[in-house]
């Protein structure tokens, strides 16, 4: 046993010499594992990253909100009202649940604007302490204050996001700033001063029209009091709930024949068009393990060629088959082992770099990420490789003939 | 008693018979020379005694092992036989110490003083470099190294100075002699009857069999 041992361990020994001195044998082998399995786990990252950047917002939405809002949007319809308060009085009957109603105008600010720049402003109308809470415009967003008082105490205090922000003059953004922004009451359209108190984060995105003018897109969230006690205009409504019971509101809802959108059926769609993705991505990794078997044989083969005079002479001076085998196959495991920490630190590094050109060129947050199922995916490729490669790499090499290659030096 | 015995061996490529009903006895301190024309098989003859080569009929003894044709024996390779070719057979990815010690990777005897070796055949102030870059002298006394590593019970050595000039063809011979007195077998290949003449024995093969010569 211990006779055993060693002699693994001296083969084991032997192998990586062997690896260290031809390694201009294995340069093409190096190169075509490298490539292979970057473009396997690039592929997996990138799928990855991809959903996760797709969808982590839907996903990391809290799944009890749900959104209520009129039939028939921009038609502001009395009965409407009266459904809004059917709703109202049941949901106050419903343990756990929460909501409060909010409006929406869309406004130009023409004294922020200029011949190349145009500035809109959604207003949202809220109550004074529904920061942190969720809206719903084109999609699910919170009401996140990044600075400042999270609180609306009167009707002229408004919360405004950061591009507004960073529109705002800059000897203002020095003291407690105020921003004049349109309201209509009764049909007219005034300008009135607000206090900022705080500041929101919000979107980034600037959208250029044809005309080559930047249209940008900022939001306000100002207080409801403005519609309840001084009757300005307002082009949409709706009621934000949070609640366990999203079935039965939601059936409730429908039963008054209101439009209802809850986060849940939106994660429930972003989780079944992932589980579609995944069975595509498991697809595409059984074509890729597949050519990535075949191109490891070949490669493999075509090493063993140049190395079957070395293996004659060793089985002439008295290696056995066994010997042989171990020998290649050890050679085979360090290759791959090698040539996969090579993958990983190349995919990860490629990943950074595309990660750095998401950021500076598109102005994107990027998220790497690989899901566990991926890493033992690609786990069980590189080890299942790694050993049939080692095995096949070993048994070729015993097919050598002693006498035909120590002849043929 | 004989260590090795060849009886009625035969071997052909293809059309082209080599050995017809060759005999052979080799007792454990013979020093044998072989000689005989070129393509007479005695290249074939060695490979077949070194284990290397399958022979077509006949029977083999190896000590008391009958050797079957198609079988590996690679643990006789191994533990009990020095081979040393004649084109050397080395491998260029290793230095010279690597290649000598090549044979101990597969064996359980314990090697000789490597240094000791080195010393007398001269190439101690090569073991530290590779194979590829030494003359054909220095590449055969490297071979020859490797043979005798492990001490083994038989030397087959396959025209071991051909190439060699007479400096080291004084070498080698005295290495082989010396491994002879030390109880070794030494089984000879040459062209060169001057070499032959070290022998106890020698033997012309032609016809595909052996001929007992007498200088």
């Amino acid at each position: 046993m211990e006779y055993y041992m060693r002699s693994i361990y001296k083969t084991i020994k032997h192998s990586f010499l062997m690896v260290s001195r031809e390694l201009h044998t294995y340069t093409l082998l190096s190169v075509s594992i490298v490539l292979s399995f970057s473009f396997l786990l690039g592929f997996f990252v990138y799928f990855d990253s991809h959903i996760y950047n797709k969808y982590k917002e839907v996903l990391s939405l809290p799944s009890t909100i749900i959104h209520v809002s009129p039939s028939a949007l921009y038609n502001q319809n009395p009965v409407d009202h009266i459904k809004f308060q059917l709703l109202s009085d049941r949901l106050d009957r419903m343990n756990e649940t929460n909501y409060f109603s909010y409006f929406v105008s869309d406004e130009e600010l023409n004294h922020y604007s200029d011949d190349e720049n145009k500035v809109i402003v959604h207003q949202y109308f809220i109550p004074g302490d529904a920061a942190g809470s969720y809206l719903y415009s084109g999609g699910f967003k919170q009401i996140n204050v990044i600075e400042g008082s999270d609180t609306l105490v009167n009707p002229f205090e408004v919360l405004i996001d950061e591009r507004l922000f960073s529109m705002l003059p800059l000897q203002q953004t020095g003291g407690i700033p105020t921003v004049v922004l349109p309201v209509t009451i009764n049909g007219v359209t005034v300008l009135k001063e607000f206090t900022v108190v705080g500041i929101v984060s919000g979107r980034k995105e600037s959208i250029s029209t044809s005309s080559g003018v930047a249209t940008h897109y900022c939001d306000v969230y100002m207080s409801r009091d403005l519609i309840i006690d001084y009757s300005c205009n307002y082009s949409e409504m709706g009621i934000c709930i949070v609640s366990p019971y999203i079935v039965q509101i939601t059936q409730l809802v429908r039963s008054l024949g209101l439009e209802v959108i809850t986060t849940d059926y939106f994660q429930r769609q972003a989780v079944d068009q992932i589980r579609n993705q995944i069975i595509l991505k498991g697809s595409i990794v059984i074509i890729m393990f597949t050519l990535l078997g075949l191109n490891l044989y070949s490669s493999f083969s075509n090493v063993l060629k140049e190395r079957r005079y070395e293996i004659g002479v060793k089985r002439a001076v008295g290696a056995s088959k066994k010997d042989i085998i171990t020998q290649f196959f050890f050679e085979g495991i360090v290759v791959m082992g090698a040539n996969i920490c090579i993958t990983l630190l190349l995919v990860l590094n490629l990943a950074v770099i595309y990660k750095l050109i998401q950021r500076v060129f598109y102005n994107s947050q990027w998220i790497i990420n690989i899901n566990p199922h991926s890493i033992t995916l690609f786990a069980f490729c590189a080890i299942t490789l790694s050993l049939s490669s080692g095995f096949v790499f070993a048994f070729q090499s015993t097919q050598v003939e002693i006498i035909k290659y120590i002849k043929a030096e | 008693m004989n260590f090795i015995v060849l009886k009625d061996i035969f071997k052909s490529y293809g059309d082209t018979s080599v050995l017809r009903g060759l005999n052979l006895e080799i007792q454990k301190n013979d020093f044998t020379a072989i000689v005989g024309k070129s393509g007479a098989g005695k290249s074939t003859l060695m490979n077949i005694l070194g284990l290397v080569e399958y022979f077509d009929a006949g029977h083999y003894y190896f000590g008391e092992t009958e050797i079957l044709s198609g079988r590996d024996y690679s643990h006789l390779r191994s533990n009990q036989i020095g081979f040393v070719f004649q084109n050397y057979n080395l491998i260029s990815s290793l230095t010279c110490k690597e290649y000598i010690l090549l044979p101990t990777l597969y064996s359980k005897c314990p090697p000789c003083d490597v240094y000791n070796l080195a010393q007398m055949l001269d190439i101690e102030h090569l073991l530290s470099m590779p194979v590829g870059v030494l003359s054909g002298g220095e590449k055969q006394r490297i071979a020859l190294a490797r043979a005798l590593v492990l001490k083994p019970k038989v030397i087959i050595a396959d025209e071991p100075t051909g190439n060699l000039d007479k400096d080291n063809k004084n070498i080698v011979i005295r290495l082989l002699t010396h491994a002879n007195e030390d109880g070794c077998a030494v089984v000879l290949i040459t062209h060169d009857y001057y070499i032959a003449s070290n022998a106890d024995k020698i033997f012309e093969l032609r016809d595909g069999i052996l001929h007992e010569k007498y200088l």
